[in-house]
């Protein structure tokens, strides 16, 4: 039986893989996991909603680790999450994504909600918006993909 | 109390606030999500119209070349002319057709040519033309004086302007009939020609050689020569009919089918043939499409 089967989100499922792993921030809306043997970073928001200072707040402590641990590849785990919000998208895409490339970040996974059409839907929409408004960003250069799970998403 | 009792109402308050963004933003989810769909929407309806247009175009243009492949083909009424009392069951599978028929008179004899062009679509029709042309070219510039010098012309010129740019070639069978010696010669290349007479049928094979082919064995068409001492019915015809997929296990007619077919068809009238070989190629292939180009000739003689 497959892992992403029983357990899901990054909580959930890391326990149960072969990968060393520490919480290198925790917050009441989200959690930050280090693989520290795979340069990867996790970040798991725990909450249906997470509100732009908050999301702000999480992403902008995550950035010394990106630095200090060498961070090759990071991992959005977005499977609580049931209401997407396009500023902090937008922010996240713009922003932060453009700074931490700088620091040699390129690569990133995201896993969503699983049987939540809405959301992703949305995702989509907004991810098409952004495209579409930053033509000039570093987005386009960035390898980004959608993983159906955190374990396909660590191995990807 | 109090104090518990405010800090609660502070809490709920908060609550509240928090609740209100998430509703405010949970809206505007949506409503982005609604103007991206309704955008794919448009996106997808100009598609469309461009598709249609496109389509339109295309279909024009392959109905124009329509016009102009008949005026290659031989058809019903021009085979009738020459042979009274024969028919021609003609399908193309799309509008245009990779198979055909060529006739030629040559003082007292008649030719009749009949011919599956190998390929797809309109390149596969193109082809039929060039063969066609080809076919006038030898009649009227060579001294022939039997079906298998002019495949071997055939197969020449074929060899020399198609088959080195591309594989397509075509499979023939081609009948010289000269009425009043009663005689019937026939040569073919992978097509062959079937004789129904007293309810008894004979099937003369063409040749394992394709015109044009880089496999040389253009040797193993021969003239097969036949003499009509009783009234018989002669047919030739594409492979289209027999590849028919279709019956209760979505199978190919066959051509064992199709040859009892014409030997039970073939002391009916002519228009009565065409017309059941018609249906029977309708009934047997049901909803499924016509899987290829179809063409068969009936000559009482």
């Amino acid at each position: 039986m497959e892992v992403s089967e029983v357990k899901i989100t990054a909580s959930e499922v890391l326990p149960l893989l072969p990968y060393k792993f520490e919480v290198v921030i925790q917050k009441p809306y989200g959690k930050v996991f280090l693989l520290p043997d795979e340069s990867i970073l996790i970040c798991e928001l725990t909450k249906q909603y997470v509100p732009i200072e908050q999301f702000k707040e999480i992403f902008t402590e995550i950035k010394p680790f990106i630095e200090q641990f060498g961070i090759r590849k990071f991992v959005f785990d977005k499977q609580n999450l049931r209401v997407f919000h396009q500023p902090s998208m937008e922010w996240y895409f713009v922003s932060w994504k453009e700074e931490m490339y700088r620091k040699g970040l390129s690569v990133h996974r995201k896993v969503l909600p699983q049987d939540q059409p809405a959301f992703n839907l949305a995702v989509e929409a907004g991810r098409a918006k952004i495209l579409a408004e930053y033509k000039e960003s570093i987005i386009h250069r960035l390898d980004i993909q959608y993983k159906a799970s955190v374990q396909e998403a660590i191995e990807s | 109390m109090l104090q518990s009792t405010e800090e609660y109402i502070k809490h709920l308050e908060l609550e509240n606030e928090a609740l209100k963004e998430q509703n405010a933003s949970q809206l505007s989810m949506y409503e982005m999500t609604t103007l991206y769909l309704k955008r794919l929407q448009e996106e997808l309806r100009e598609s469309e119209k461009n598709l249609i247009a496109t389509n339109k175009k295309l279909t024009d243009s392959i109905n124009y070349a329509k016009h102009i492949q008949d005026a290659f083909v031989v058809g019903h009424h021009s085979l009738q002319q020459l042979i009274p009392e024969s028919f021609i069951l003609y399908l193309p599978k799309d509008i245009v057709s990779g198979d055909f028929v060529w006739t030629h008179q040559q003082g007292k004899s008649i030719y009749l040519g009949v011919g599956d062009c190998t390929g797809h679509g309109v390149p596969r029709a193109m082809l039929s033309i060039f063969v066609i042309s080809m076919l006038n070219h030898i009649v009227s510039h060579f001294n022939v004086e039997d079906p298998v010098s002019i495949i071997r012309h055939l197969d020449r010129l074929v060899q020399e302007y198609v088959s080195n740019k591309t594989a397509d070639s075509a499979e023939l069978a081609i009948i010289k009939y000269t009425p009043d010696e009663k005689t019937l010669v026939y040569a073919g290349a992978k097509r062959p020609l079937v004789q129904v007479c007293n309810g008894e049928i004979m099937v003369y094979k063409g040749a394992r050689y394709t015109i044009g082919s880089p496999d040389r064995r253009i040797e193993d068409v021969v003239n097969h020569i036949i003499h009509v001492k009783e009234e018989s019915m002669f047919y030739t015809f594409s492979d289209g009919y027999s590849d028919q997929f279709g019956g209760e296990n979505d199978r190919k007619l066959n051509r064992k089918r199709l040859f009892t077919l014409l030997q039970h068809i073939a002391e009916k009238p002519l228009k009565t043939q065409k017309n059941n070989l018609a249906e029977v190629l309708l009934k047997w292939k049901g909803q499924i499409p016509q899987t290829d180009d179809i063409v068969v000739t009936g000559l009482k003689i």
